[in-house]
């Protein structure tokens, strides 16, 4: 152990004069997480501008502002303002001073106090994220409409009676004027995102763990090649211990590499990781992860350029699939399911359960499975990269 | 002095690469405080051989003993016995001298008070001390072998190992080290010094091994090779005056084989050549023949490794 010690000391002084170790494990990650944080919205801080034209009036349509378009304002996401007519708005939406407009033509309310069809109109913007929500909030609200239409009817039908058609109206206004039946509530640990800079700052402080990790057992090889590890060997050390040595570098760099983002990242961009101690295995188990997982490409690499080549491949790769570019809320459900292989997606994943509010028991799930994978693969690459030090 | 209890003995090593055969049942016993020099042309198997006796490779078959011990991969008791100087410059460029000499020195156990005073007997035996604290990527190319070889020098070992350790090196730096070793041995460290340049293994080692092919082909002394040929000293005298009744006389001499003159030109086939010339000149003086030249010729270990493998020794 004490050789293992003496060699990690000495790797990590000459690590401390290579500027190149720096970048990679500290200053490229930072860099990105504030450019991805800036550059790509939060949805958490998602909102937009509609102008609303009324030219109905009618009960309805005070129904329809009253209730969803209002909906959107309390709850933050929308600023809505009204416009005098279709012409005005569609400027407005032009100009880029609103992202999209919606238009209650004349006669909207009559038309589904009397059964007839009725139309709304969104007129959309550059942003089709606004847009979008715009149409999804009335085609919702066409359906309560509907659905409250088809309940009259049916009940009215029951009596044998026809329906009036102000009778029609006055009970659909009465009925959506009813709160809903069916409250959604919202579970904070169901519904789990980071804010996008803690987000962006675990999935960089993730994606570069690797290259840092890699400082340490990669430089098996170059001692290889440098024939300074011939000399180790010559002295009283065995081979296990310069192993363990350079894995030691390896993980330590991968700790403080990972430490260091969480710490740049809370006081330089304002992220949010949660429970420190948490946050503190869940950094332990990804730098393990890191660290096997560079040790097996070691293992079957014959020069430190293809070790670095391999491990740059299975980094990218690995948080392509695991949501260190986007997250995995947004890809295709066959990618989600094939990120559970990636340590980057369990570790984004824990993340985002301490981001609602989760402690070290919610996260323990992932802290085991990243321990898993580090220990595995750290086992098959040592097996390996014995080889490298004895052929 | 192999008689003396051996300090290293290697027997039977054997050691393959797929189908070619790199060592193929070498062995030879080194005793303390001799040097015994490796003989062979590069690709010889000379590397694969000391690379198996410090421990750095597995070996196919045979086995090492240094100081008693027996060596192999993981054997770190006898290794503390070892100093190893490899061929090519084994040091961190991106460190000191110092840091280099320190972190070498506690892998080999050395630690607070000893440490810094080894390291600092070695800065000062390498002619280095002014530059300890100097990165070594900004040494020349002689101090880095200096330093090189210090390293393996830190622990004070019962054995010396060094591989070719004067290959692309100056004059110069070539001459110091050939002292430095020398020195070392008079001191009472064994040595086991490869090299392809015969001339360095006449000049240090008390015994050699001609190697080619992963064989030994002969050992011994350098007169005990060169008994192997067959061949005698030659001595070529230029001279004037009486050289017939001269050459008459040196003929009779003992240990003289054959004395002919044609054209003012003696020439002798005589053993042990050195010892005998003093011998020679008064006996030619004395019986009227003037010694204008003299030229001694004996036969060396390229004529040695030609007679063995049939081929040159240089690469």
């Amino acid at each position: 152990m004490r050789a293992a010690m003496v060699i990690a000391a000495k790797d990590l002084r000459q690590k401390i004069g290579d500027r190149s170790a720096l970048m990679v494990a500290v200053l490229a990650p930072l860099g990105l997480a504030f450019l991805f944080s800036v550059m790509i919205p939060s949805e958490e801080g998602f909102h937009t501008h509609y102008a609303i034209v009324d030219l109905d009036g009618g009960p309805i349509a005070q129904g329809l502002r009253a209730g969803p378009l209002q909906g959107l304002a309390d709850a933050g996401v929308a600023t809505i303002t009204a416009a005098d007519s279709e012409a005005a708005a569609r400027a407005q939406v032009d100009a880029g001073d609103v992202e999209a407009a919606i238009v209650i033509p004349t006669g909207f309310s009559e038309a589904i106090q009397t059964g007839q069809p009725a139309q709304l109109l969104v007129i959309g913007g550059p942003s089709a994220l606004s847009t979008e929500i715009a149409r999804t909030v009335l085609t919702g609200f066409g359906s309560e409409v509907t659905a409250v239409q088809v309940g009259v009817r049916a009940a009215l039908g029951a009596t044998g009676s026809a329906p009036e058609p102000a009778l029609l109206g006055r009970l659909a206004q009465d009925a959506l004027a009813l709160p809903p039946p069916i409250v959604v509530a919202s579970d904070p640990t169901a519904d789990r995102q980071a804010s996008s800079t803690t987000y962006y700052g675990a999935s960089m402080a993730v994606l570069f763990v690797f290259f840092a990790a890699q400082f340490g057992v990669v430089g098996l090889l170059a001692e290889r090649r440098t024939g300074t590890l011939a000399r180790m060997l010559a002295s009283p050390v065995g081979p296990g211990a310069i192993l363990l040595g350079k894995v030691l570098v390896s993980l330590i760099l991968a700790v403080v590499s990972m430490s260091v983002m969480v710490l740049a990242t809370t006081v330089l961009l304002g992220a949010s990781w949660g429970d420190p101690v948490a946050v503190t295995g869940l950094v332990l188990a990804v730098s393990i992860a890191a660290t096997g997982i560079a040790t097996l490409v070691v293992g079957f690499a014959r020069t430190e350029e293809q070790a670095g080549g391999a491990i740059a491949i299975v980094a990218l790769t690995l948080a392509v699939l695991g949501g260190s570019f986007f997250p995995l809320s947004q890809a295709p459900e066959g990618l989600a399911s094939l990120s559970l292989i990636t340590p980057h997606s369990w570790f984004i994943r824990g993340i985002n359960d301490l981001a609602a509010g989760g402690g070290i028991q919610t996260v323990a799930g992932s802290i085991l499975v990243l321990l898993a994978v580090g220990l595995v693969s750290g086992a098959l690459g040592l097996a390996r990269a014995r080889r490298v030090v004895t052929p | 002095m192999a008689e003396l209890e051996p300090l290293l003995a290697c027997r039977d090593l054997r050691k393959r690469y797929g189908q070619r055969t790199a060592v193929d049942g070498i062995s030879f016993v080194i005793a303390p405080g001799e040097t015994y020099g490796l003989l062979g042309p590069n690709g010889a198997g000379k590397t694969t051989t000391i690379s198996m006796i410090c421990g750095l490779l597995r070996r196919d078959g045979g086995e090492v003993f240094v100081a008693g011990r027996p060596v192999d991969v993981g054997a770190t008791e006898a290794k503390a016995s070892i100093g190893y100087v490899p061929q090519d410059l084994a040091i961190y460029p991106d460190l000191t001298a110092r840091e280099n000499l320190r972190f070498f020195g506690r892998l080999q156990r050395l630690g607070g008070r000893e440490l810094d005073q080894r390291v600092d007997e070695i800065l000062a035996m390498t002619d280095l001390a002014d530059r300890a604290k100097d990165r070594v990527d900004s040494f020349s190319g002689g101090m880095k072998r200096r330093l090189n070889i210090g390293i393996g020098l830190l622990h004070r070992p019962a054995l010396l190992v060094l591989d070719e350790p004067t290959v692309g090196v100056d004059p110069q730096s070539r001459n110091a080290i050939l002292s430095n070793v020398a020195d070392l041995s008079r001191e009472g460290m064994a040595v086991l010094y490869t090299t392809h340049y015969m001339e360095e293994a006449e000049r240090l080692c008390d015994r050699i091994g001609i190697i080619d092919e992963g064989v030994i082909k002969a050992e011994g002394t350098r007169r005990e090779l060169v008994a192997l040929v067959g061949k005698k000293d030659r001595i070529e005298l230029v001279a004037s005056g009486a050289v017939g009744p001269a050459t008459e006389a040196l003929a009779g001499l003992d240990l003289v084989e054959e004395a002919t003159s044609a054209d003012g030109r003696i020439e002798l086939v005589v053993d042990q050549a050195r010892n005998l010339l003093p011998h020679i000149l008064e006996t030619a003086a004395a019986h009227g023949a003037v010694i204008k030249s003299v030229e001694v010729i004996e036969p060396d270990l390229e004529a040695v490794f030609l007679h063995l493998t049939g081929k040159a020794l240089r690469d």
